[in-house]
């Protein structure tokens, strides 16, 4: 293992019943770049996601982050070693307002516990403030702090796309795992987004990107992986995968080129 | 930018609710000293069901946890009463704290298992339970409950030498148990940790993959809950002086749910209104009593149409006191 490399996965595993979903999956993201897993519809690509996250067990396979195995971590535990992640459909926490859906990012780094929460201790404060600040920071950064006394469902779809970023920068990942974040925006707001996001790994945040807009993608990545019926059937960089011709059969169906085998 | 229409923004100006609320606090104080015995009562009866209100709020309103056996933890506060007290003499006021750690430790054992269960499923689970301590009473497991029968015989709690007798003693009893429990619950609203179990109800997994602990969470909600109706258990059972299985039905666990849904998820002066709702209403109606219960079902139902996020639901603000955030 190169030492770059911040998140594995070593031949990952996931079955539904029948369906294998995830087919012995190897992924080496590395540090500071930011890596795109691209793939038809129902390739399997969130299903990475669920299984780096903690969501779903793999019944194969390691998930490894900066040399230390996940399996069998729970969700929150993986977030607190510093891996992050957004949906593709917005998991905002609707009824609250943006400012508390961004402090949830920092639940994790919080010590206050049930007695010094009531008695408001001191040390109590200086959190509260700091979660406070750095929640601040983040909608301010993402142009969200006008909205940020309004309940997360009564602000707009862009907005809301920014917001859960921003609910994922406030818990201070390693990496983060954005799951189309582009999906739904318009022209401009997809502007910001990728802007944004290109400017990630400058900061330290490495970022796994799963995206179906070609633009977004060849424009972003520094490396592609695709994936057709959960197994890997193409990396390299964006003009390597423009050009490979596995991608162009995955993508448009088998043509008149003859079908050439992928390593 | 609102998208819902204004709303009355004076009404949440800061020195209306301070004002809002003295009036509420002298009301509660002077209400004994003008009214007669029996409103006294009445006014007791309302402190308790908050004070069960507040406790199942926690569970319900904050976490989003359907529970439909609230009344098993008030049967075990009010039994750990009944049966330390009688058996070895420890004075009433004494086991106040005993038997909300009795009510909370069962509540944990019992919850460990099915916490994980959600929405409807935990809802059948909860019936089951209340059902099965109330059973469990009734059969007098060791002689202990007394059977259908219950345990008599509860000595009246001292205070400082103060014997407390009167309807009038037990309303501030149980009123500054309600205080002191919807301040703290305040302060754990506005916390961390109240936070979280918001998150939790609002969206399981998005709190879940965003570093919340959801199980520990849960089940510390539902011991905290459990806990709050074992303190209104002992006061109880010290009120009545005796305690019977047939004062735990699941008509009670519906009350309790009732009051919680009427005054508004998780909100603290929404669970006392509902309480004071959910035993005024039947007082209101006694001349035409036989028709109570069709009232009670209509104000229910128009309340769930007309407003269903309850009559005083939440405010959503957090006060920024850490400033204007400065740009990095």
């Amino acid at each position: 293992m190169r030492n770059d490399i911040v998140l594995e996965t070593q031949g990952i595993t996931k079955r539904f019943r029948g369906l294998v979903a995830v087919d012995r999956f190897d992924i080496a993201v590395r540090a500071f770049t930011i890596h795109s897993l691209i793939g038809p519809n129902g390739a399997g690509k969130t299903t990475v996601f669920n299984v780096i996250t903690g969501i779903y067990r793999p019944e194969e396979g390691k998930v490894l982050f900066q040399g230390q195995v996940l399996n069998g971590l729970k969700p929150h535990e993986i977030l607190a070693r510093g891996i992050a992640r957004t949906f593709q459909n917005p998991r905002l926490f609707k009824n609250m307002t943006c400012l508390e859906n961004t402090m949830a990012g920092q639940h994790a780094h919080g010590r206050a516990g049930f007695w010094s929460s009531i008695l408001r201790l001191p040390h109590q404060r200086r959190e509260e403030k700091k979660i406070q600040e750095q929640a601040g920071e983040w909608l301010h950064r993402l142009g969200l702090w006008p909205f940020r006394h309004e309940l997360a469902r009564n602000i707009p779809y862009g907005c809301q796309k920014l917001l859960e970023l921003a609910r994922a920068l406030a818990a201070q990942p390693k990496v983060l795992l954005l799951d189309e974040p582009t999906c739904g925006l318009n022209e401009s707001e997809k502007a910001t987004m990728m802007n944004f996001i290109e400017g990630l790994p400058k900061e330290g945040i490495t970022v796994l990107l799963v995206e179906h807009n070609m633009n977004v993608v060849m424009g972003l990545s520094d490396l592609i992986t695709v994936m057709n019926y959960g197994k890997k059937i193409a990396e390299g960089t964006p003009e390597e995968i423009y050009n490979n011709p596995v991608v162009v059969e995955a993508y448009l169906g088998r043509g008149e080129s003859n079908v050439v085998k992928s390593g | 930018m609102r998208l819902l229409g204004k709303r009355p923004t004076w009404l949440y100006k800061q020195p209306v609710r301070w004002a809002f609320l003295a009036a509420t606090i002298a009301l509660l104080l002077s209400f004994p000293f003008w009214a007669s015995r029996y409103w006294i009562d009445v006014g007791f009866y309302v402190g308790l069901y908050a004070l069960l209100g507040l406790g199942l709020n926690v569970i319900l309103g904050e976490v989003g946890l359907f529970n439909l056996g609230h009344a098993a933890f008030w049967a075990l506060g009010a039994y750990t009463t009944a049966i330390l007290n009688v058996r070895l003499g420890i004075p009433t006021l004494a086991l106040l704290p005993l038997s909300a750690l009795v009510a909370g430790g069962c509540a944990w054992l019992i919850s460990s298992p099915i916490i994980h269960l959600r929405g409807d499923y935990l809802c059948i689970v909860t019936i089951a339970l209340g059902e099965i301590v109330r059973l469990v009473l009734i059969n007098n497991p060791a002689g202990l409950t007394g059977g259908p029968n219950g345990v008599i015989g509860i000595a009246r709690p001292v205070f400082l030498g103060h014997v407390i007798r009167t309807p009038l003693d037990f309303y501030f009893l149980v009123w500054a148990m309600v205080a002191l429990c919807a301040f703290a619950l305040r302060q754990l609203q506005r916390s961390r940790i109240g936070r979280a179990w918001n998150y939790i109800r609002e969206d399981e997994i998005a709190a879940e993959a965003m570093g919340v602990d959801v199980r520990s969470l849960k089940l510390l909600a539902f011991v905290l809950g459990a806990a709050l109706a074992g303190l209104a258990g002992n006061i109880f059972a010290a009120k009545m002086r005796m305690v019977s299985p047939d004062s735990f039905t699941f008509m009670e666990s519906c009350l309790m749910f009732c009051i919680v849904l009427l005054g508004g998820m998780g909100s603290i002066p929404g669970t006392i209104l509902g309480a004071a709702l959910v035993v005024l209403f039947p007082e209101i109606f006694r001349p035409v009593a036989q028709y109570r219960l069709l009232f009670f079902g209509l104000a229910l139902a128009a309340t769930m149409y007309f407003r269903p996020g309850g009559l005083w639901p939440r405010r959503r603000a957090v006060e920024f006191t850490a400033g204007r955030a400065a740009r990095p």
